[in-house]
């Protein structure tokens, strides 16, 4: 993506790729452990074995994977120079947009009330914004003084901004990493609004971001026969 | 008769110096009493949405309080320097400007860890100067009883001790607050704790066996911490090293997401900034982050802290250096917030050991 | 309780376009209420935060001498990037602003008594330099100071601050005024070229002599190794520094140089302290 953004030259960079089964996300051992204090954790042969106080288990790595490694298409890395290891088999992911399609189902007044209350939970850190590989501007539009775009406090509308409109910034380039929702010091599900626009330009567009180089993302290019159908 | 006011006067002195002040209340009454803290309080304690994640919240009624918990996820200091608060408001075109109104209703927290017990009388030293003093943040202070709660389980995070604090430490509590098992020991700290916990009914007197008890956990919980790290001649080495390389080491993992930041106890930077609609507006504070390239941004488009680099080094330096220089206390309380929630794993501890390795 | 975060209101007065750039400016600010007249005290060298509702605020050098203290000046650069300078700029004379102070910890002026004072300048940062020298002027203060030299640095004539002062200041005896631009200009009488090659040739004598030096950072570097060469010792070497400042009374953590915070334990300081300082000056 950051090539086909003009942020790096090829030529200058040399790229060397691993084959990446997934990472295991920390918060869901904690809330399969009901909170226990792991003191010690090893991976062996696809199993997680924890240890703490007074307990010792063996969990299923696939069980604990991070969820946009659940909805993962491209285990082995799209472009590289060099690839450490051996290519993995690729695997169709099972429930990719199921989250997504749940909440599509539900009223405009339920999603609103979903939304409102896992923003509330937001401090305005902007971890998730410094985490994502793809937000690079140097002033990004919530530090502008000129214009103020909106506040910056924890008012809710202010937060909703924020929010809203960072994931129209990833539209066509987020590629679902994760890192926003893993630096998230509040458990935020950000993806269920970068997914959903993921869902939107693959059905619309046809396009997914980062898979090819040479690629424009949908909104930064324009051809006479793009559906048109959704403007008013 | 002579000796039996004798008697009288030394059961008195003794039940006084064995702690005759203390009380206790078991587990399954606990909730009653935080009803009556909170029918006349505002009361604030640890609680839980998903069962997990706590927070300190406001609660109206005792049973919502989880009072088994590692710590909180978010620090306390919410509690008194909240993430968005107004100093005052104006309209009329800008005329006219109208102080925030104080807040008069008495508060209680209870269940405050001692590490965030020990943060607020850190922040104070910030907050409560004598030239200018933070009408905000000192007024909730001393609008706020505190019961501390004792650690009995320390997490694997945790490093207090390494900071000369403890997870029995009683400093900055109104009550100490130990958990027996099967009850609560309560000692009160200072006057106002003692004078609340004569208001409390349903308190029995503390047994000989519970306090002796206590006395036990508190010996046995310090080996539980199992980091450790030596801080006696950090601020000294840390004077020297402002050129050396290991800066460039230290900040290379750093997203400056600032999450170390917001979730730190006795990080205290804010930013000012108006808010409007129409003729109608406010100026409010804001946390703000060290770590943010915009901090110390100037007008001209001069950054004096221009990369990661210069804004870890100030992260380091005033927490361990700038602040022991000022107060003779170090900025930190070995709650291990930074390095649990660090989205690239950083860990304070282990910088802090990389410095003190250096030649 | 006395809140150090509630704005005094007061009144702009004058508005005076001070350069040719015409990016600064020199506003006179009143005291709306009579009561804030007397409890502003202040010191020379002392700054004041100054905020214009739903806009901002932003720290600014007291321009004017404590020994007129009823109306108090500040010279103000726009920065195009600056909401609130930009503000500033736009306002007219009527208008109320809001101002909390006086904040920092001024020049050490008890110290200056018996001195020679060789002030140093550049640019538009002769804002608090304007102050001391005026209090120094003042016939209730000049017996106790040695001789005063005001060394003025600008790029050319139009940007000279300060005109009318430079003006009555050269008539005077007890100050030597030197000024000094880039490049010559037609009909120009001062000196030519840049601060420090100036300042060298000038070659003040450093024997119980403070150097007051507030300008530029590049003039500041090159000025103090001309002072140092001179011999000038960094203590008797003292610097107004500047900020990035919200809180001003040293809560908000933001402009701290090493463990001092430029808001109260400065902004004035000597060049020891700061050699002293983390390294980051």
């Amino acid at each position: 993506m950051l090539i086909n953004e003009k942020q790096l030259e090829k030529e200058n960079i040399i790229i060397i790729g691993m084959p990446c089964a997934g990472i295991i996300d920390r918060k869901k051992i904690y809330a399969y452990l009901g909170g226990a204090d792991v003191k010690q954790a090893n991976i062996e042969n696809g199993i997680i074995n924890v240890k703490g106080d007074g307990f010792e288990e063996k969990l299923n790595v696939h069980d604990f994977l991070h969820d946009s490694c659940l909805a993962c298409r491209y285990r082995n890395p799209v472009l590289c120079d060099i690839l450490v290891g051996d290519e993995i088999p690729e695997v169709e992911p099972k429930d990719e947009y199921g989250k997504i399609e749940q909440l599509e189902e539900k009223s405009s007044k339920e999603r609103w009330q979903y939304f409102s209350k896992e923003l509330s939970k937001c401090v305005r850190c902007y971890a998730c914004r410094q985490a994502c590989p793809l937000c690079y501007c140097k002033i990004c539009f919530v530090d502008q003084s000129f214009p103020t775009w909106f506040g910056k406090s924890t008012n809710i509308s202010d937060t909703f901004s924020f929010h809203l409109v960072r994931a129209l910034h990833m539209t066509g380039r987020c590629v679902d990493c994760g890192a926003c929702v893993r630096a998230c010091p509040n458990n935020i599900d950000l993806r269920m609004l970068t997914k959903k626009i993921e869902k939107d330009i693959k059905e619309l567009f046809d396009s997914e971001a980062g898979i090819s180089i040479g690629e424009n993302t949908p909104l930064a290019s324009f051809s006479e026969d793009d559906p048109q159908d959704f403007i008013g | 008769m002579k000796t039996h006011l004798w008697l009288l006067f030394l059961k008195m002195t003794l039940k006084i110096l064995l702690g005759d002040l203390m009380k206790t209340i078991k587990k399954d009454k606990i909730a009653k009493l935080l009803d009556f803290l909170a029918d006349k309080y505002e009361l604030f304690a640890p609680t839980s949405k998903d069962g997990l994640v706590v927070s300190f919240e406001r609660i109206k009624e005792g049973k919502q309080a989880k009072l088994r918990f590692y710590n909180s996820n978010e620090a306390p200091k919410k509690l008194f320097f909240p993430q968005s608060e107004t100093l005052f408001s104006y309209s009329k075109g800008g005329r006219e400007t109208v102080p925030e109104p104080k807040t008069e209703q008495q508060r209680i927290i209870f269940g405050l860890k001692p590490c965030d017990t020990k943060s607020l009388s850190l922040s104070d030293k910030v907050f409560d100067t004598t030239d200018f003093k933070d009408p905000y943040h000192t007024q909730k202070r001393g609008n706020t009883i505190i019961f501390t709660l004792a650690c009995n389980r320390p997490q694997s995070s945790c490093f207090c001790t390494a900071l000369g604090l403890g997870p029995f430490l009683k400093e900055g509590a109104d009550v100490f607050v130990v958990d027996l098992d099967d009850k609560y020991l309560f000692e009160p700290i200072t006057q106002r704790g003692e004078d609340l916990l004569k208001e409390i009914p349903g308190l029995e007197e503390a047994a000989e066996k519970d306090i002796s008890y206590a006395k036990e956990l508190a010996g046995g919980v310090e080996d539980k911490i199992t980091t450790k790290i030596q801080l006696d001649s950090l601020k000294e080495k840390l004077d020297k090293i402002f050129d050396e390389s290991v800066w460039d080491e230290i900040h290379q993992k750093c997203l400056g997401c600032g999450v170390c930041t917001y979730l730190c106890p006795t990080c205290h930077c804010f930013e000012i900034v108006d808010e409007q609609v129409n003729d109608k507006g406010k100026r409010i504070r804001i946390w703000d982050s060290c770590m943010y390239p915009a901090f110390t941004l100037e007008a001209s488009g001069h950054n004096p802290k221009p990369t990661g680099k210069e804004r870890m080094h100030q992260r380091i330096m005033h927490k361990f250096n700038y602040f022991v220089e000022n107060y003779d206390e170090i900025a930190c309380v070995g709650c291990g917030r930074c390095l649990r929630n660090c989205p690239a794993c950083m860990d304070i501890t282990k910088v802090i050991e990389q410095i003190n390795n250096l030649k | 309780m006395n809140n150090p975060y509630l704005p005094i209101p007061v009144r702009l007065n004058k508005v005076t376009l001070e350069n040719e750039a015409k990016d600064l400016k020199t506003f006179d600010l009143a005291f709306v209420n009579p009561q804030d007249v007397k409890a502003f005290k202040f010191v020379v060298g002392q700054f004041a935060m100054i905020s214009i509702n739903g806009i901002g605020e932003a720290p600014f050098g007291i321009a004017s001498s404590p020994m007129n203290g009823a109306v108090l000046q500040f010279t103000v650069k726009r920065y195009p990037r600056g909401v609130l300078t930009t503000a500033l700029h736009n306002l007219s004379a009527g208008q109320v602003l809001g101002l909390r102070g006086p904040f920092g910890n001024g020049y050490p002026v008890k110290e200056l008594e018996s001195k020679n004072i060789l002030i140093v300048g550049g640019g538009f940062a002769l804002t608090t330099l304007r102050s001391l020298a005026n209090y120094v002027l003042h016939k209730k203060n000049r017996a106790k100071f040695g001789k005063l030299t005001m060394f003025v640095a600008a790029r050319n004539p139009g940007e000279m601050l300060y005109k009318e002062d430079l003006k009555e200041w050269s008539k005077r005896s007890d100050i030597e005024v030197i000024q000094t631009i880039d490049n010559p200009v037609e009909g120009w009488k001062g000196k030519v070229g840049y601060a420090a090659p100036v300042l060298k040739e000038l070659a003040p004598c450093p024997e119980n002599t403070y150097a007051v030096v507030c300008g530029p950072a590049i003039m500041i570097k090159t000025c103090l190794f001309v002072l140092f060469e001179l011999g000038f010792p960094p203590e008797r070497i003292v610097t107004s520094m500047e900020m990035k400042m919200k809180c001003g009374i040293g809560k908000c953590g933001r402009c701290n140089i090493g463990s001092k915070y430029v808001c109260i334990d400065g902004p004035v300081f000597t060049h020891k302290q700061l050699q002293e300082l983390s390294g980051e000056y």
